[in-house]
């Protein structure tokens, strides 16, 4: 009795070396891809929010909503900001990448990385017809967000979705806070000589 | 981090593991023709979801991750899983041999319910604390039971109805379940 | 003409027939892409676990027939999952925690116990491709019509019918339950037509 349980667990044990190995192989075969995959997404990203993207390196963020901050350079000169912001929308969080030039604070660019809206509706925050619209958006006041939008600061909100339109308008505020904090005209000039 | 609240409410409420999420509609299909057989199944999973997401959020933190094997979690958890219901099956058997005996073949199938499996891969996928995990396994197996019970009662009171012929039993129940899937849209968009 | 292979499309459907992979079939129907990208990964998966399993059911000991199956399987299914990820991100991602927890999709582990299990590589192939073109198309079937329905849209045209309004709640979870109740209604129906004409 005792030998053939060990005869069955033997033979499972085998099964599963078998197995582990192939499954092991495999992902030595495909971890290469899928890092440079990723890898290219997330450069392609930085690429479509701030065309003129260079250098990159991390700036402290800090601040309600706001993930990370990356300051760009070219030239030994910062040439923008790219903010990642994950405001609250109608369900779960809306996750934003905006790029803002520096120095003149417009908004170069907005993407829309993750997002859990109801289809149809506040899913189309993703599509043209509403992020392109913040695109070259002076950031020296807030945005809002109207229902017939025709203010240089007001965002046109999509129709039925009002929740989310707000959310994205509200993450995009956060940043513009933080930059003007930051990297503002104020703190540009006193900057300066540092 | 998802604060205690909204895991709770989340799960229970807004991403439904039933009804939003689609995991575990066989045994929500399949136990649902009577309160009775509901509850019990209600119980077994309650019980297999909590153990399962505690086994498989240790293994993955304790074996797994520290030698770069995260790629076989699947196969893990999913051994890890059919061992466990395999002892709860011999456990109830022998303790509680009414209940075995309502439940009958459904026990062996909680190991392919996905709704263990998805819990236990949810819990890593969004890197869920232990506390934060085993919390989100209660709050699941709560949401569940309640799609399970409000949904068997329903049909209880469906099966008198006079539905046309082609339409009875499995088509009723689920624009039954689409109905109640419009009602818990409702909760979204409450923090 | 070989048996084996058609009786998974139609007459044993696993889907409309024997009721089995529920789950998949109203979480990745939202469009009829994600119901062919499912379609693919379970149809893969099923060929390569019925060919393991009738080549090695000599080998595996009945007793412990079942948690050999569950390591085949699984493994296959963590295979699968990586090479999407490195080929086909897009699907992958939409598809998301669908594509472990076919692990658990009953048809697979049933295929393996009722068939592959019991009968030779050339047979337990035809198996396979028969019931996983018989499931893809279930699928199809479902996402096509919530996706067309829906959102006015087929593969990520647009297909939407002039002067009307796609019916969102269709690509909502709601609509999965709605559509598949209807279709299994149709079906139904038409199942007690063809009864009828033939009696008669």
């Amino acid at each position: 009795m005792s030998k053939d349980i060990l005869r069955l667990a033997a033979i499972l044990l085998v099964i599963c070396g078998i197995a582990a190995a192939c499954v092991g192989t495999a992902h030595d075969q495909t971890a290469p891809l899928i890092e440079a995959r990723k890898a290219d997404a997330v450069r392609e990203g930085y690429k479509q929010v701030l065309p003129d993207a260079g250098q990159l390196t991390d700036e402290p963020a800090a601040g309600k909503h706001i993930v990370a901050v990356k300051r760009s350079e070219t030239d030994g000169q910062t040439n923008g900001y790219i903010y990642t912001v994950n405001p609250d929308g109608y369900s779960g969080k809306v996750v934003i990448m905006l790029g803002i030039e520096y120095p003149s604070a417009r908004i170069s660019g907005v993407k829309i990385l993750q997002q859990n809206e109801t289809p149809g509706l506040g899913a189309k925050c993703t599509e043209p017809a509403f992020i392109d619209q913040f695109l070259g958006k002076d950031l020296s006041h807030d945005l809002t967000v109207s229902k017939n939008a025709s203010q240089p600061q007001e965002i046109q909100a999509i129709t039925a979705s009002t929740i989310t339109s707000k959310a994205v308008v509200k993450g995009i505020n956060s940043a513009r806070r933080h930059y003007q904090e930051h990297f503002g005209a104020s703190k540009a000039a006193a900057g300066k000589g540092v | 981090m998802d604060s205690n609240f909204a895991i709770i409410f989340s799960a229970v409420f807004i991403s439904n593991i039933v009804l939003s999420q689609f995991l575990g509609i066989c045994s929500f299909l399949g136990v649902s023709k009577s309160l009775r057989n509901a509850l019990g199944m209600s119980a077994a999973v309650a019980f297999v979801m909590v153990l399962a997401s505690l086994i498989s959020w240790l293994v993955y933190y304790l074996f797994l991750a520290p030698y770069d094997l995260t790629y076989l979690k699947t196969i893990v958890f999913i051994l890890a899983i059919a061992s466990l219901v395999q002892l709860v099956e011999m456990f109830i058997k022998k303790m509680l041999p009414a209940l075995h005996k309502s439940m009958g073949v459904f026990l062996p199938l909680i190991t392919t319910n996905c709704a263990i499996l998805g819990v236990a891969l949810i819990n890593i996928q969004k890197n869920y604390t232990l506390w934060q995990s085993l919390l989100n396994a209660v709050s699941t197996a709560v949401g569940y039971t309640l799609a399970l019970v409000l949904f068997s009662c329903i049909r209880e009171r469906l099966e008198d109805s006079d539905a046309p012929e082609c339409m009875k039993n499995l088509p009723l129940a689920l624009i039954t379940a689409s109905c109640m899937s419009i009602a818990i849209m409702g909760f979204a968009g409450i923090h | 003409m070989l048996p084996e292979f058609t009786k998974g499309i139609i007459r044993e459907n696993p889907l409309f027939v024997q009721l089995l992979g529920v789950c998949p079939a109203l979480a990745t129907t939202s469009s009829l892409t994600n119901a062919l990208g499912m379609g693919a990964a379970f149809t893969a998966v099923l060929i390569g676990s019925n060919l393991i399993i009738s080549a090695l059911k000599k080998f595996i000991p009945a007793n412990i027939r079942i948690p050999a199956y569950i390591v085949v399987i699984a493994s296959l299914v963590t295979v699968t999952e990586m090479l999407m990820n490195a080929y086909v991100p897009a699907i992958y991602e939409s598809l998301g925690i669908f594509i472990p927890l076919i692990v658990v999709n009953c048809i697979i582990l049933g295929r393996a116990e009722a068939f592959a299990s019991k009968n030779g590589l050339w047979l337990s192939f035809q198996d396979a491709v028969g019931m996983g073109i018989g499931f893809t198309l279930a699928l199809s079937a479902i996402g096509a019509c919530r996706e067309f329905f829906g959102a006015g849209t087929l593969l990520g045209h647009a297909v939407a019918l002039p002067g009307t309004q796609p019916v969102l709640l269709l690509i909502l979870p709601a609509g999965a339950f709605l559509t598949m109740g209807l279709l299994f209604g149709a079906l139904n129906y038409i199942k007690a037509r063809r009864e009828v004409n033939h009696g008669q």
